[in-house]
């Protein structure tokens, strides 16, 4: 069965998403010889990494002056070997999502957006995805090919992508006037903070955390801690930390060893960020709120005496630690 | 300038107690739990009122429309915007299952775009109970017109048009556009709704909702729209629940100790 995956490579996450897409295919009933990859790439640099990184062999790069998302559609719609394929994927991220549901639309199929996995139906196709602020899970029927579909964020493991011998790359050129709408457009990269995804232990801080200088405070106790520092979605949209730091269905996904979420409700949209942590510790007052059962360890009180008499105990633990460890 | 802003009213699922998500007919009774904004909606209608509020004293007034689908529940909603100072509330009447259906709410979106003559549509990404995160793009689709995802600023330019930045992967991207466009509002700090004057309630919240009915607005392609969307086979719970451990007697200092000593001075050893 044709398909075909659809992949940003002027963004600097192409190889983050080209992994999200080989795990995803590697789960899937899909195999990779008959599928093609569409990458639209900025400038020469990033060949070399584009190629490298392509789930498929065969491989159609496009040049274009910049992510532009009328002329990469203009592009994808009018290619004249579209109609072949019966699926074409996306990755998560905000471009995945926008290009699915146009190219759907426009090619005249079905489209869903964050879709967790795919089964064949002989009319059809089943997609999984989680509705309802992640409470329960929807199964639902495509009907028209292409199924153009992107895929949720943390859903399958990432997998690297083997060196593949016999590439086959198509270039192409795309000058469009599909964006004469933009009279100017300055894109400021942003360095993101990587420490936060990878990180061992994680601490994060919700709504009960009350204002700004208790978030800041508790950022300043999370790095002398060596931990990282993440906020739920109301302490970011309250300007008490940047968005970057959101964890969550709309932000960051975690995965540490040991997660401390302090005055953070529990709620399904926030816990889909943190659920794949090893261990998780929570402070709350309130001793029904819906994290305090989906959590290791509980601990029932106001979360700003508890902190500090914790964090007493791991610097004291940590300097008898350091001490022991030169003495020896 | 003329602006629509789309908003959807959503039950606040984070209400609801494990107990309540019980599945009957591919159903999930959350009549019972209050009704708030959409959060991206919430944060577009007032990325509205500020884009109006600067366009003012640089480019003259934009004339704003409010609009929901929905029954006359959520009309209290559409009172408050009026309140808020949108010009028109429109309620497009609609009562049946539409949770997994944004192909028909763009169809209705659309045909209000085209018979109000819109200029620029804004409206969050994504919205519950269906998390389709389909509507904006679909609506772009159905007018031709470009669209603008994960928008977490709009200003007032010269000459008609808009400053509009947004939110990508790996940096922040501002445009000039000249509009039509639609504007898909993602997270835009510091975009929580105003609360309106008891004065401005008292002057504008008595003007009334429009209501309008599907058959006036109906465009061609919402047979379409209606075969186009996803069926739902089949809903399930989600096992969330961890086996937790739970530490409530003594003083704050002696929970800790609880804790570290238990449970995390092991794991930080490992770490
Ligand atoms: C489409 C969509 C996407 C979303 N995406 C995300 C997302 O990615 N991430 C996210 O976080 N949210 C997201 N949300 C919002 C989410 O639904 C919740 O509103 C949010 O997670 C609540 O954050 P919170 O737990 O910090 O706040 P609240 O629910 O207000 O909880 C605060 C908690 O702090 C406790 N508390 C107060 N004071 C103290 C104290 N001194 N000590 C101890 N405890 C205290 C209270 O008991 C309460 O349980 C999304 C919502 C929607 C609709």
């Amino acid at each position: 069965m044709k398909f075909a995956i659809v992949l940003n490579g002027c963004s600097q996450t192409y190889r983050s998403q080209a992994e999200e897409i080989y795990g995803f295919l590697k789960t899937s009933f899909l195999t990779e010889g008959e599928g093609e990859t569409f990458v639209v790439c900025e400038n020469e640099k990033q060949r070399d990494e584009i190629i490298r990184y392509a789930p498929t062999a065969l491989l159609h790069l496009i040049k274009m002056d910049r992510y532009q998302p009328e002329a990469i559609l203009h592009f994808i719609e009018h290619y004249e070997g579209m109609k072949e394929f019966r699926y074409i994927l996306f990755p998560s991220d905000f471009a995945g999502q926008e290009l699915s549901v146009r190219l759907g639309s426009r090619l005249k199929g079905s489209s869903m957006v964050a879709v967790e996995e795919i089964d064949v139906l002989e009319d059809g196709v089943l997609c999984s995805k989680l509705v309802y602020g992640n409470h329960l899970r929807g199964y639902f029927k495509l009907d028209f090919p292409p199924f153009c579909i992107s895929l949720q964020k943390g859903g399958k493991e990432p997998c690297p992508i083997p060196v593949i011998k016999n590439r086959q790359i198509f270039n192409y050129e795309q000058r469009s006037d599909q964006d004469s709408f933009i009279q100017t457009y300055l894109f400021k990269r942003s360095e993101k903070d990587e420490g936060l995804e990878s990180a061992a232990f994680v601490i994060i801080g919700g709504y009960g955390l009350g204002s700004r200088e208790a978030a800041l405070n508790l950022q300043k106790k999370a790095s002398e801690l060596d931990a990282g520092f993440g906020v739920t979605r109301p302490v970011a949209m309250n300007g008490w930390m940047n968005m970057g730091k959101m964890v969550g269905v709309s932000g960051e996904l975690v995965k540490p060893k040991l997660c401390l979420v302090l005055g953070a409700s529990g709620s399904a949209a926030f816990m889909a960020g943190i659920k794949k942590s090893e261990f998780i510790v929570a402070v709350n007052q309130d001793a029904k709120a819906p994290i305090m059962n989906q959590c290791d360890v509980a601990v029932i009180d106001d979360y700003v005496p508890v902190m500090d008499a914790l964090t007493a105990l791991i610097n004291t633990w940590q300097s008898d630690f350091e001490t022991k460890r030169t003495s020896e | 300038m003329k602006v629509l802003t789309c908003f959807k009213v959503v039950p606040d699922l984070t209400l609801l107690t494990d107990e309540d998500w019980q599945v009957v007919n591919n159903q999930v009774d959350v009549g019972f739990v209050k009704n708030d904004w959409n959060p991206f909606d919430e944060s577009a209608l007032e990325m509205t009122l500020k884009l109006s509020e600067l366009s003012e004293s640089l480019s003259g007034s934009m004339e704003l429309t409010a609009v929901s689908v929905g029954n006359k529940k959520i009309d209290s909603f559409l009172k408050t915007l009026l309140a808020l100072k949108f010009q028109h509330a429109v309620r497009i009447e609609a009562e049946q299952d539409l949770r997994f259906n944004p192909h028909q709410i763009a169809a209705w979106l659309a045909g209000y775009v085209k018979k109000s003559h819109q200029d620029v549509v804004v409206m969050g990404v994504q919205s519950g109970v269906g998390d389709n995160a389909q509507t904006p793009l679909l609506l772009a689709e159905k007018l031709g017109w470009p669209s603008i995802t994960q928008v977490i600023g709009i200003k007032p330019e010269k000459n008609g048009c808009l400053r509009v930045t947004s939110q990508m992967d790996d940096g922040v991207l501002e445009q000039v556009i000249k509009p039509p466009v639609v504007l898909s509002v993602g997270n835009a700090p510091n975009s929580f709704l105003r609360v309106p004057t008891l004065k401005d309630k008292l002057n504008y919240g008595k003007k009334s909702v429009e209501v309008i009915i599907p058959t006036d607005i109906i465009v061609d392609n919402t047979t379409e729209a209606e075969i186009h969307a996803p069926k739902l086979i089949k809903l399930s719970a989600i096992e969330n629940q961890r086996d937790s451990v739970k530490i409530q007697d003594g003083t704050p200092s002696d929970k800790a100790t609880i804790l570290f000593n238990r449970y995390l001075k092991q794991r930080l050893k490992k770490l």
